[in-house]
């Protein structure tokens, strides 16, 4: 709808302006009106004349002036009737103006509709026809389609049906000749099948001809010496008689027989393939053993039986240790409580492991302490580092056994070396304790014997196997850098020098089989000390706390000749006889081109000259474990003098020809073994328990245990286990909430106070991540303690000490001495302030 | 050949497979099943993030990180169970020799060559290098009827009397499987063997594999000879591709066969029984790894395939973009043939017992499963590093953080240790460098792996069409049909 202004409102506006403008001309009127009376004076006649005609004049004027306004007023009724009429027309005209608009409007309205529906009507008219029309067109159309249809699949049944013939007539010729080649290949496989079958007859045959001859030839030999030994007895009654038994030299021919069965390693697929009856065992699996005469059938249950002997003398052991004699070594300690801290601590998270030592230890410390609720003495009594120690030194007596059985050292020797190594007083001590030194062995002999392997069979698996090892063992130990320098040499040499291609060639493969036996252990490098930096801000925290350690304790191994004279003399007791089996092995290492002695050499000695020249220079300890590596190397070389398989010496030669012979040369060797082993055993038991050789662990445990005069619970140990008991049970007491004691754990009371807690929690550890804020403003962050040793030695270059100098001596003003713990054992006397306001300038100021 | 039997024989090529056992043609991508699993496991992960984000997300990248960490592991596993001894079948170069001529079977030598013009005169001197009796090698060169310059090449050449000259009536798809399959409809050899035209096998090959397959007898269905590079120190790409074709076929198929497990075969240098491959209907035309699909079927038909100690050499893709392409088409051909073989599960485990099962869905799911998963871990990474290390923690909570941290450590640790093996094991330490920079490499199969997920999913109609573009689109030097892995 549109919006117009109706007619009537304008003209209404205009009528009342027009009055407006009338009224003022009447109000100017009013006010020119002139003044009427005058008054009559002397000259009365002409006065009165004069007035008469004045008011004659003024009468007429008066009159004039009603008549004129008489007139105005007529003219303005009538102007305003005018309007009036004129309006009264307007609004007339503009109704039927109106009135005429809509009836035009109406009409036009009509006759549109009238004109639609017309439209209307004719459109559907029209679309009736089409559709009519349409739908005629459809049903023609649709009975064309149908029409067309039928004929199309009339058509296309037939072409399919030739299709089909035709594929049929394909298919059968394809047939035919599939079934005549199948029938080719049947005919082939049968014949091959026969031929193999024949092959294998042949060879049953010729084996149980030789099996026969070779009883056969025993049953006459036995009857021979039977005749004998009754000739050679009679002889005797009667007379002194010598006799001798033939060399049975069969045997010896079986035993190549034996040799050459095949499944025997060694042999490439295709002989394979002619003797067995499955096709597929080409590619089947098998164990990839080495073809030792001697082991075959043996080594499993031998394997089994040494590694649960070991693992169970190893965990008793540590058992004894921990509860009836209080042993944990520090440093076990230290590192379990690592392994804690990121399961159990009031911040757990896995750089709580911390960077002091590598974490090897730790993350298998940390493994078994998953199951602490089951048994907390596995935290308390650190029988979870016992425990990983013990399947460690379980691992490596395997590794060692295992490195011996693959060198070809018969069953005996074999076995009293394996023995004599996992029984050996510092295996055993290590193997219980729950130091790295366990792992370190395992994952170093481990190298050695995969290395060993490689070198033997030049595969790419053992190679890596080592090389994976190599890694582990420096995760384990820092010492493994030495052993990885030495062994990556060596591998790269024997790698050039070996091998019947040109010297290009070899140095290519030298180089590639350097870089894939040296990449685990430099990632293992390069990532430790990455994750050390990112969190430490140190590449190598180990070696820098070592440093601070020997400083601080002001350590003194007096001058170069005197650590020479330590170390030749620690060496000396740990394997006496060493050199002179080394002597004899290298000599015959040169006359036989083997270069087996090389590895356990390179490997484990390379290991051992890295803490060999790190206490030269000053830079280590005078521990007697730094040596430890020198109990297996010399364990091994003994094991390759013995080795028997590949003698060319005629006297052993025959003496192995014979089962006698044998016999008494694996008991000969046995000895040997024995003999070449056991007296390590009391050089080391002294030194282990003497102050200045056995320094560390071995001298200050033992000692007390085997010193008569002190009963158990007077040992050293045992004090520092009970104060520390003391502390946890005063603690423990006062009921606190989590992250209310500061303390700083590089003080290993305090690691063994966390580890025996309750409530571990309610420390805060420079390994949380907040430590340096809460240590800064304890109120602020709800701590409420200080637990703190006295500034003196190690001590004083913890984080604490270093915040708080005077803490222990002095206190400060917004702190409170509450305790004081009685020292004992290695533990100094604690003491413990209550934080009772904000430090200066810190928090609430 | 008249035109009608050149008819009857391009029907049964292509459309074969697909009308004799529609369940294991590509024809048609996803089944009913599938979508619907597909649709209802989008619809979870949807409504979870609706309700719960965050969660969804931390059982997101917790499946993920386990995925990831056991599909590196199983690669380590295949290395490790490689490096016995036995996984590979050897014949040795004696024996080889040693078995009269009259004794061997017939060979044919099917090569597919379209658009190869510039290669035809090394291919016929190659192929003359075989020791093979000329009379029992039938060599079938098979071109596109209207690939005139290659048809030109192949008779100026004047190739000897075992070699035929098989024209394919153009038609639709134009795909090397529907080329094989016309050839082996002409084929008269008891045994077959593909090779792409630019190859150069070791001239022994064929005696080798047809020792080994009389010996391995029946079960054993294909022989898969090991695959290598001649031109691997051209550039940076080809030093990459040739410690990952040394990886792929000294580690990963010899473990493989060694496990019984499906083997996504290469594309060229396999040879097999004509019989074996007629019956289980040859080669789907319309996978676009038609190799990998035919490995994996004859291993639901029960047979068993041996990877042959004989190299052939081929020639590496050395331009970037080119790589890309061709990678792209593989992983969408690995993707294609897993959804193709796990439309039905069940029938699968029945066919091949859950060992080969759980193979397959590791190697031939799991190959474009790594590539896609790595960058989302490498980004993650690289948030955690430079980013919002909040944000990443709260996505890896207590247990999944170890599994999150193994899975960054310990799977790039292996994956670049084996990389450095391999390079090792063919015996080029002039590839190191370049095996130590191989993360570039992964980073280059992941842009492969998206751009095949994302063709997989948005242009699931137009496969065929993305198919030909890549196909038309070769390297101008050495064009190539089909995939070579």
């Amino acid at each position: 709808m549109t919006f117009t202004p109706t007619p009537t409102s304008r003209p209404a506006e205009v009528t009342s302006l027009d009055v407006l403008s009338v009224d003022s001309n009447q109000v100017g009127d009013t006010d020119r009106m002139p003044h009427l009376e005058e008054p009559q004076s002397g000259r009365s006649l002409k006065r009165r004349q004069r007035s008469e005609r004045r008011q004659r004049r003024s009468e007429g004027k008066q009159r004039r002036s009603e008549k004129k306004r008489r007139l105005e007023a007529q003219k303005r009724a009538d102007t305003q009737r005018r309007l009036e009429e004129q309006r009264r027309l307007d609004a007339q005209q503009r109704l039927e103006e109106k009135r005429r608009v809509q009836a035009q409007r109406q009409l036009e309205t009509q006759r549109r509709n009238e004109e639609q529906q017309r439209i209307e009507a004719h459109r559907r008219l029209e679309e009736k026809q089409r559709l009519d029309t349409q739908r005629q067109l459809e049903e023609r159309r649709r009975a064309e389609e149908q029409w067309r249809l039928q004929a199309q699949r009339q058509l296309e049944t037939q072409r399919r049906l030739e299709e089909q013939q035709r594929i049929e007539a394909h298919r059968r010729l394809e047939e035919k000749q599939r079934l005549e080649t199948q029938r080719q290949l049947e005919e082939r496989r049968r014949h091959d099948e026969q031929k193999r079958a024949e092959e294998q007859r042949r060879l049953r045959a010729q084996y149980e001809l030789a099996t026969q001859r070779r009883l056969e030839e025993q049953q006459r030999i036995e009857a021979q010496r039977r005749l004998e030994e009754k000739q050679r007895l009679e002889t005797q009654r009667r007379l002194d008689g010598r006799q001798s038994v033939p060399e049975n030299r069969l045997q010896e021919e079986y035993r190549d027989v034996e040799q050459q069965r095949p499944g025997d390693v060694g042999l490439s697929v295709d002989r394979q393939l002619k003797f067995v009856d499955q096709p597929q065992v080409g590619i089947q699996e098998r164990a990839s053993r080495l073809s030792t005469p001697t082991v075959t059938g043996h080594h499993i249950g031998e394997g089994q039986v040494v590694g649960v002997l070991s693992f169970a003398l190893y965990s008793s052991l540590a058992a004894l240790m921990a509860f009836v004699y209080h042993i944990y070594p520090i440093d076990a300690v230290a590192r379990m409580a690592n392994g804690f801290y990121v399961l159990y601590s009031s911040d757990p998270h896995l750089a709580a492991i911390g960077f002091v030592w590598n974490p090897l230890q730790s993350i298998g410390d940390l493994v078994v302490l998953l199951f602490k609720d089951a048994w907390p003495q596995l935290a308390t009594r650190d029988m979870a580092g016992a425990l990983v120690s013990a399947a460690s030194m379980t691992g490596a007596v395997h590794q060692l056994r295992s490195a011996l059985r693959e060198r070809g050292v018969d069953t005996g020797p074999r076995l009293v070396l394996t023995a004599l190594f996992a029984i050996s007083p510092m295996i055993l001590f290590y193997a219980a304790d729950g130091m790295s030194e366990a792992l370190y062995l395992f994952t170093l002999i481990a190298t050695t014997r995969y290395l060993l392997r490689w070198y033997q069979k030049r595969d790419l698996r053992s190679l890596v196997y080592a090389a994976t090892a190599l890694g582990l063992a420096y995760l384990a130990r820092n010492e493994a850098l030495g052993a990885s320098v030495a062994a990556c040499a060596l591998v790269f040499l024997v790698s050039a020098l070996q091998g019947s291609e040109s010297l290009r060639m070899r140095l290519k493969g030298a180089t590639g089989d350097t870089a894939v036996f040296a990449f685990p252990v430099t990632v293992a490098v390069v990532g430790w000390s990455l994750c050390s930096y990112i969190i430490t801000g140190q590449l190598f925290p180990q070696s820098r706390a070592n440093s601070i350690q020997i400083k601080v304790t002001g350590f003194n191994p007096g001058d170069i000749a005197a650590r020479f004279v330590h170390e030749l003399t620690a060496l000396g007791a740990l394997a006496p006889l060493l050199p002179i089996v080394l002597a004899f092995v290298l000599v015959q290492a040169v006359r036989r081109r083997d270069g087996w002695v090389l590895f356990p050499l390179a490997v484990l000695g390379g290991g051992l000259a890295f803490d060999l020249i790190g206490y030269l220079h000053g830079s280590l300890f005078d521990w007697l474990r730094f040596y430890i590596l020198v109990i297996p190397l010399a364990v091994l070389v003994t094991g390759a003098l013995l080795t028997t398989t590949r003698t060319k010496m005629p006297a052993l030669q025959n003496g192995l020809a014979t089962n006698a012979g044998r016999t008494w040369l694996a008991i000969g060797m046995s000895a040997a073994a024995f003999a070449l082993v056991i007296p390590s055993f009391f050089t080391s038991s002294i030194a282990m328990v003497n102050k200045s050789i056995g320094a560390g662990e071995t001298s200050e445990y033992l000692r007390p245990i085997f010193d008569s005069n002190k009963p158990i619970q007077q040992t050293e140990a045992s004090y520092s286990w009970l104060s520390v008991q003391a502390i946890d049970s005063y603690l423990s007491g006062l009921h606190l909430k989590a992250n209310t004691v500061i303390v700083d754990d590089s003080n290993t009371c305090v690691a063994n106070l966390i580890v025996q807690s309750s409530n571990p929690k309610i420390f805060v550890i420079p390994n949380d991540r907040y430590f340096q804020r809460v240590a800064a403003d304890p109120l602020t962050f709800g701590a409420s303690y200080f637990l703190i040793p006295p500034e003196s030695g190690l001590d004083a270059t913890g984080q604490l000490a270093a915040e708080y100098p005077s803490m222990y001596d002095d206190g400060y003003l917004w702190t409170r001495l509450v305790r004081q713990f009685a020292g004992g054992g290695s533990c100094p006397p604690f003491r413990l302030f209550q934080v009772t306001g904000h430090q200066p300038g810190v928090g609430g100021y | 050949m008249d035109d009608a039997e050149a008819k009857v024989r391009l029907q049964a090529s292509i459309s074969g497979l697909a009308e004799r056992v529609p369940l294991v043609s590509a024809r048609a991508l996803l089944s009913t099943g599938q979508r619907a699993l597909l649709l209802s496991c989008l619809a979870v992960i949807s409504v979870g993030f609706l309700l719960a984000p965050l969660t969804t997300l931390r059982v997101l990248v917790g499946v993920v990180s386990v995925l990831y960490i056991t599909l590196v592991s199983y690669r380590f596993r295949l290395f490790l169970r490689s490096t016995r001894e036995g996984t590979v079948v050897r014949v040795s170069e004696d024996e080889a020799r040693g078995i009269p001529d009259g004794m061997l079977p017939s060979y044919t030598l099917l090569i597919p060559a379209y658009r190869e013009s510039e290669v035809i005169a090394n291919l016929l001197r190659n192929v003359a290098r075989l020791e093979y009796p000329a009379d029992r090698l039938q060599v079938l060169l098979l071109v596109e009827a209207d690939d005139q310059q290659t048809i030109e090449a192949v008779v100026n050449a004047e190739p000897g009397p075992q070699f035929e000259l098989v024209l394919i009536p153009p038609s639709e798809p134009r795909t090397k499987p529907k080329a094989l399959n016309f050839g082996l409809s002409l084929a008269t050899g008891q045994l077959i063997a593909v090779y792409d035209a630019e190859d150069i096998p070791e001239p022994l090959q064929l005696r080798r594999a047809a020792i080994a397959l009389a010996k391995l007898g029946g079960t054993f269905g294909c022989l898969q000879s090991k695959l290598s590079y001649h031109n691997p120190t051209q550039n940076m790409i080809t030093k990459w591709f040739a410690i990952e074709y040394a990886m792929w076929f000294s580690f990963f198929l010899p473990g493989l066969a060694a496990m019984r497990a499906p083997i996504p075969l290469g594309g060229t240098s396999n040879h097999f029984r004509r019989s074996s491959l007629r019956s289980m209907g040859a080669w789907d035309p319309f996978n676009v790894t038609e190799d990998a699909d035919l490995g994996v079927r004859m291993a639901r038909e029960g047979y068993a395939i041996g990877v042959l100690e004989s190299t052939t050499l081929e020639e590496a893709n050395s331009d970037f973009v080119n790589w890309v392409r061709q990678r792209s088409r593989w992983y969408k051909g690995y993707l294609q043939t897993f959804i193709v073989h796990s439309r039905s599960p069940r029938k699968f485990l029945r066919e091949t017992g859950w060992r080969a099962t759980a193979h397959f869905g590791l190697f031939v799911g799991g190959t474009p499963m790594l590539a896609l998963l790595s960058p989302l871990f490498w980004l993650m990474t690289f948030l955690w590093f430079f980013g919002q290390p909040s944000f990443i923690e709260s996505l890896f909570p207590g247990p999944l953080y170890y599994v999150g941290l193994f899975s960054l450590t310990l799977g790039n640790f292996l994956l670049l240790y084996l990389t450095l093996i391999s390079s090792r094991l063919v015996q080029r330490t002039d590839l190191l460098v370049a095996a130590f920079l191989i993360p570039l490499y992964w980073l280059m199969m992941s842009m492969a792996a998206v751009k095949a997920a994302w063709q997989l999913v948005t242009q699931p109609a137009h496969w065929e069409k993305t198919f030909h573009g890549l196909d038309g689109t070769r390297p101008t030097t050495r064009p190539a049909p089909g995939s070579a892995a």
